[in-house]
C-alpha cells in the first residue's frame, strides 16, 4: 500500500498517483521541482525590490485644515506609539514590517534548503514552510487601513485621508510574497524517499 | 399525492456542520457589507464607512490596483468562498456528482486563499484606534456583522470536507 500524504489546499489525506495532484480539490500536492523554485525565487527577488518603496514612501497621507502631514508605515507606528495605543502599535509593527521580512528571510531558507537538502531537514522545511503560508495574510493589514481610512475620512478640506504610493508598492510585497510561498510547495515524504 | 419538497435531507455528517456554518456565514457577511462599519463626525459632519466605501475612495484617487486588491480580499474572495460552501453540499449531492466538483472545490480552496476578512477585521478596528486623534467615530452594525461572518466562514471551512463531495475515500492520515 502506497504511504498517504496531506494535500496542501484541502487537507485531506489521500494515496498519491502519477499525476500528483488531489483527487478532492484537484491541486497537485508534491513539489513542483526546479520550475517551481525558480517561480518561487523571482516573485521574492520581486518583493524584496519593491519592499524599499513600501517602507520609505508614505503609504498615507492626513490633511486637516489646510495641514497635510504624510504617514509611512513606521511612522504610523510611531505615531500609534506616541499615541499611547502600544498594544495596536505592536500589532501594526509586526503585521507590516516584521511579518514581510520575516516571510522573505525563510522563503530564503526553505529555497535554499530544497537546492541544498543538507541545510535543514525535510520535515523542518514543511514546517516552516507552513508557517510562511499561515502568516502571510497578515501582512495585508496596512492595506486593508489605508482602504478604511480613506473611506470613511472625506470631510473635505477639514479632515481627508489619501493614499500615498507606498501602499501600491506594500500590497505589490505582500501579493508577491503570498505567490512565491505558494509557487513552492516542500517535497513529502514519499518525495524524499525516493530520492 | 402530496407535493414532495426538493430539499436534500441526507448530507454525511461533516458536511451537515458546514452548511449551516456558511449560510449563517453568508447572512453575516451580506449584512456587514451592506450596513455601515462604523460612522466618523468632525465638526457635526457624520461620514458612515461601509466595505466598499474605502475601495470607491482608493479607485477615485487613481488607486486603481490597489482598489482592487481590497475588494478581491476584502469582498469578492470572501464572498465566493462562503456562496461555494453553501452551495457545494446541496447541489453536488450523492448521485449528482461530477469532475466538475473537483474544478469547484479547488476553486473554493483558491479562493480561501485569498479570502481575508479577518485581516480586514483587524485593520478597520487599527484604523478605528488611530483615528480617535483625528475625528469622532462610532462602531457600526456592519462591524460586528463582518467580524462574526469571518468567524463563521473560518468554522465553516474548518468542517468542510471535501472527500464527502467528491465521493473519494479519504485515508487517515
Amino acid at each position: 500500500m502506497r504511504p498517504s500524504i496531506e494535500c496542501p489546499s484541502c487537507r485531506q489525506s489521500f494515496a498519491p498517483d502519477k499525476s500528483g495532484r488531489c483527487p478532492h480539490c484537484g491541486r497537485r500536492a508534491g513539489p513542483r521541482g526546479s520550475e517551481g523554485r525558480r517561480r518561487a525565487l523571482a516573485f521574492g527577488l520581486a518583493a524584496v525590490f519593491l519592499l524599499l518603496p513600501a517602507y520609505a514612501l508614505p503609504v498615507l497621507s492626513i490633511k486637516q485644515l489646510g495641514q497635510a502631514e504624510a504617514d509611512t508605515i513606521l511612522s504610523g507606528v510611531v505615531n500609534l506609539w506616541r499615541a499611547g495605543l502600544w498594544g495596536l502599535a505592536l500589532v501594526v509593527f509586526t503585521a507590516s514590517m516584521v511579518v514581510p521580512t520575516f516571510k522573505l528571510g525563510v522563503l530564503a531558507v526553505v529555497l535554499a534548503a530544497s537546492r541544498w537538502p543538507a541545510v535543514l531537514p525535510p520535515d523542518k522545511l514543511r514546517r516552516l514552510h507552513g508557517v510562511v503560508a499561515l502568516i502571510g495574510r497578515w501582512s495585508m493589514l496596512d492595506v486593508f487601513l489605508v482602504a478604511f481610512l480613506c473611506g470613511i475620512v472625506r470631510f473635505g478640506a477639514v479632515a481627508t485621508v489619501r493614499a500615498q504610493p507606498g501602499a501600491v508598492a506594500f500590497g505589490a510585497v505582500v501579493i508577491l510574497t503570498m505567490l512565491a510561498t505558494a509557487a513552492y510547495h516542500p517535497p513529502d515524504d514519499t518525495e524524499v524517499a525516493s530520492r | 399525492m402530496k407535493p414532495r419538497l426538493r430539499i436534500p435531507t441526507s448530507f454525511r455528517a461533516p458536511t451537515d456542520v458546514s452548511l449551516p456554518l456558511a449560510f449563517t456565514a453568508l447572512v453575516l457577511l451580506v449584512a456587514g457589507l451592506g450596513l455601515p462599519l462604523a460612522t466618523a463626525t468632525k465638526f457635526g459632519a457624520h461620514n458612515a464607512g461601509y466595505a466598499m466605501s474605502g475601495i470607491i475612495a482608493l479607485w477615485n484617487g487613481g488607486y486603481e490596483i490597489l482598489a482592487a486588491l481590497v475588494f478581491a480580499c476584502g469582498i469578492l474572495a470572501p464572498l465566493g468562498l462562503v456562496l461555494s460552501l453553501c452551495l457545494l453540499p446541496i447541489v453536488a449531492r450523492p448521485g449528482r456528482r461530477g469532475p466538475g466538483w473537483t474544478r469547484w472545490i479547488r476553486l473554493a480552496t483558491w479562493l480561501e486563499q485569498w479570502s481575508m476578512p479577518e485581516v480586514q477585521l483587524l485593520g478597520v478596528i487599527v484604523a478605528l484606534s488611530k483615528l480617535s486623534a483625528l475625528v469622532t467615530t462610532k462602531t457600526g452594525p456592519g462591524l460586528w456583522c463582518y467580524g462574526l461572518a469571518a468567524f463563521f466562514t473560518l468554522l465553516a471551512w474548518r468542517r468542510f470536507d471535501a472527500a464527502a463531495i467528491t465521493g473519494t475515500p479519504a485515508i487517515p492520515a
